[in-house]
């Protein structure tokens, strides 16, 4: 395989793909900017290398920085995780400039997909349902107006380079417009350094599903199943999933079948996801493709027992996949919550501070993927993702009770997080009947107080006896402390100070 | 010992009584039996309210107390009676104004003088060390200020009442 890898990312994906070559036996490299130097990546790999400032752009979004920490430690492998230069051509080509090995995607797979509007055009030429719209970028406000009225609103404007909700807005009707295509624009120009922008018709009340791939370098492509990821916020992924409520074997098969179909046109290798949305009326458009490791993934490898990463590395040394379609089985349900340094009661903003203490759940089905630490410092150049808590179970119903279980032995104090929004998920009716669309957190969430059992009495009650406790314990110990001196001489001394 | 406990618009009035073996709390009246084990040394505690058992965290942070409980975290605003009583009907502590002449509080020999005349002097400073039936006394600033003179030397034996140093108001 490859004798030492360096990881281009930080948080719980480097922490994650770091054991995954300790378990290959593999040398790891970390990469850290100057806010990281104590972060569990670093801690974990076998070398750490100082990349620049806290600001991403100077440290883990500079590629010339990234290779030559890759040249110092003489790494054969660089990891990019997700986010990042994961889906940046540039440190794909880079890597191959250097002899140094890419997991992921080749440049030109990476290059076709990223773009959206040229992948668009393509795969709509092969025939593959896509959500109406254009496929070529917009010139102007003028032609958005022109645009929308001939798709129909409501549209979504979405940057031709863009993922992750950044640079996309939704357009309910024509004064909505001129003020979405500048945020667009300007929001796809700071986050992906490409303006450009183009319309599709927003699909109201559709679910958001996903399909695993996996290929190697010989044109084999298996699916690993489908992801549900419409638990969102802002357009961006709170909760996934797997297998989705929403589909039965059919439907797996064919959008499976179809993914396969998009991966093989554009000769990808390694992981990757192809997003679909799935409407009202079960009927399925293909989005985009994801041409890295997604965040979501473990929820696929619990329910497959496949370790996706170590795949990924196997691609990418040249080895023939080793499974093929008809050998892959799943078995069981998956949930999957996202832990971000967010709070729900107050519109999901970030919440900066220190995490004074932590607590992680465990146990039977429960697996925690976590970049976080006490005594953490959670910065505010980076995602806000905490760590991502995994359960599986038999039955759907097992994993969403076993959610709730391990939830709730969930402490992180210090700075607020989504863990109360993913309790008040897990019991919720709609939810549990497996009936929810990407619109939830809108419709569903309300940013009252929620509490599954009301225990401010006992909380209130532990505050007091605690404290209560602390001060005679303190009361106790000032006694000993002056108790090496004669009472008399003690009291002399409290008259005495009393006076002046 | 009686709290009252806020969280958020939820008020309790909780007693403390840990006279006898076993700690009793009334909580809004209501008598509980409670037992409170640290377990690691600082912030993690186990808690068996009548027999039911929760594991909390519980941290004070700048005067709030956040305990988290089962995945939630609650901040509780938490005084006990005597302090919120003091604090309604003390009145704020009187700071001297003026020239201000400091005087030994018993006879005794001065056994070091940590100011001169001119130096600005911040409230709780120790000025003076006054040693008197064998113990050290420091005579410390009352206020902010400005030294106006200083009236006694190392070494000195002074009476009680014996003028050591007059500040006066300046910064």
């Amino acid at each position: 395989m490859f004798r030492k890898v360096l990881i281009a990312n930080r948080g719980e994906i480097a922490v994650r793909i770091i054991r995954a070559c300790r378990e290959m036996g593999m040398k790891t490299v970390a990469v850290y900017s100057e806010i990281d130097r104590n972060a569990l990546h670093v801690r974990f790999a076998d070398e750490a290398y100082f990349i620049g400032p806290a600001p991403a752009k100077e440290s883990y979004l500079n590629i010339d920085k990234i290779m030559h920490a890759a040249a110092a430690a003489r790494a054969d492998a660089i990891h990019p995780g997700y986010g990042f230069l994961a889906e940046n051509p540039a440190l794909a080509e880079a890597c191959d400039t250097a002899g140094i090995t890419f997991i992921g995607p080749p440049a030109a797979a990476q290059r076709l997909m990223g773009e959206k509007t040229s992948s668009r055009r393509l795969l709509q030429q092969a025939g593959i349902p896509l959500v109406p719209g254009m496929v070529r970028g917009l010139q102007d406000e003028a032609e958005a107006f022109k645009m929308a009225e001939e798709i129909g609103y409501p549209v979504l404007i979405k940057a031709a380079a863009g993922g992750g909700g950044k640079g996309m807005r939704t357009v309910l009707s024509p004064e909505q417009l001129p003020d979405a295509y500048r945020a667009a624009k300007s929001e796809a120009a700071s986050s992906f350094g490409d303006d450009s922008i183009y319309l599709e018709k927003l699909i109201e009340g559709a679910r958001h599903i996903e399909i695993q791939l996996l290929g190697d370098y010989y044109g084999n492509v298996v699916h690993l199943g489908e992801r549900e990821c419409s638990i969102q916020r802002r357009n961006q992924k709170m909760i996934e999933e797997c297998p989705s409520p929403a589909l039965d074997d059919r439907l797996r098969e064919a959008m499976g079948d179809l993914a396969v179909r998009i991966a093989k046109m554009v000769r990808y290798s390694n992981a990757g996801t192809a997003e679909f949305l799935f409407d009202k009326h079960g009927k399925y458009y293909f989005l985009e493709m994801n041409a890295r490791l997604q965040v979501e993934h473990p929820v696929t490898e619990f329910v497959n027992g496949i370790d996706i990463v170590k795949e990924q590395f196997a691609v990418a040394a040249g080895q023939k996949l080793r499974l093929s379609q008809d050998r892959i089985f799943s078995k069981g349900w998956a949930i999957e919550c996202r832990i971000y340094a967010e709070d729900p009661y107050n519109h999901f903003l970030p919440s900066l501070g220190i995490v004074r203490a932590i607590q992680e759940p465990s146990g039977p089905g429960v697996r925690v993927e976590s970049g976080v630490f006490s005594g953490m410092v959670i910065p505010l150049h980076y995602d806000p993702l905490l760590s991502k808590l995994v359960v599986w179970g038999n039955t759907r119903r097992e994993a969403i009770d076993r959610m709730r279980r391990a939830l709730s032995e969930y402490y992180i104090l210090g700075v607020k997080t989504t863990i109360p929004f993913h309790q008040f998920v897990m019991n919720n009716d709609s939810f549990i009947q497996g009936r929810y669309d990407t619109s939830f957190e809108e419709k569903e969430w309300r940013e009252e107080a929620f509490e599954i059992e009301d225990l401010s009495s006992v909380a209130a009650l532990a505050a007091a006896v605690v404290a209560h406790t602390r001060r005679k314990r303190e009361a106790n110990a000032r006694c000993s402390e002056t108790s090496g001196l004669s009472p008399w001489k003690s009291l002399g001394r409290q008259y005495a100070l009393r006076r002046c | 010992m009686k709290y009252k406990a806020q969280i958020q618009d939820q008020a309790f009035e909780i007693e403390v009584d840990h006279t006898g073996e076993a700690m009793q709390v009334l909580v809004n009246k209501d008598p509980h039996v409670v037992d409170l084990q640290c377990i690691d040394g600082t912030r993690l505690f186990s808690l068996v309210v009548d027999n039911r058992s929760y594991e909390a965290f519980v941290e004070e942070a700048n005067g709030r107390w956040l305990v988290a409980m089962e995945g939630q975290v609650f901040e509780v605003d938490l005084k006990d009676e005597r302090m919120a009583r003091l604090q309604k009907v003390a009145p704020a502590p009187r700071v001297p104004q003026g020239e201000l002449p400091l005087k030994a509080p018993m006879p005794g020999l001065i056994i070091a003088v940590n100011v001169q005349r001119g130096d600005a002097v911040r409230m709780g400073q120790p000025l003076v060390i006054l040693e008197a039936m064998k113990m050290e006394n420091e005579v410390r600033a009352p206020r902010n200020g400005l030294v106006k003179e200083v009236l006694v030397g190392k070494g000195q034996k002074v009476d009680q009442g014996a003028l050591l140093v007059i500040l006066q108001e300046g910064d």
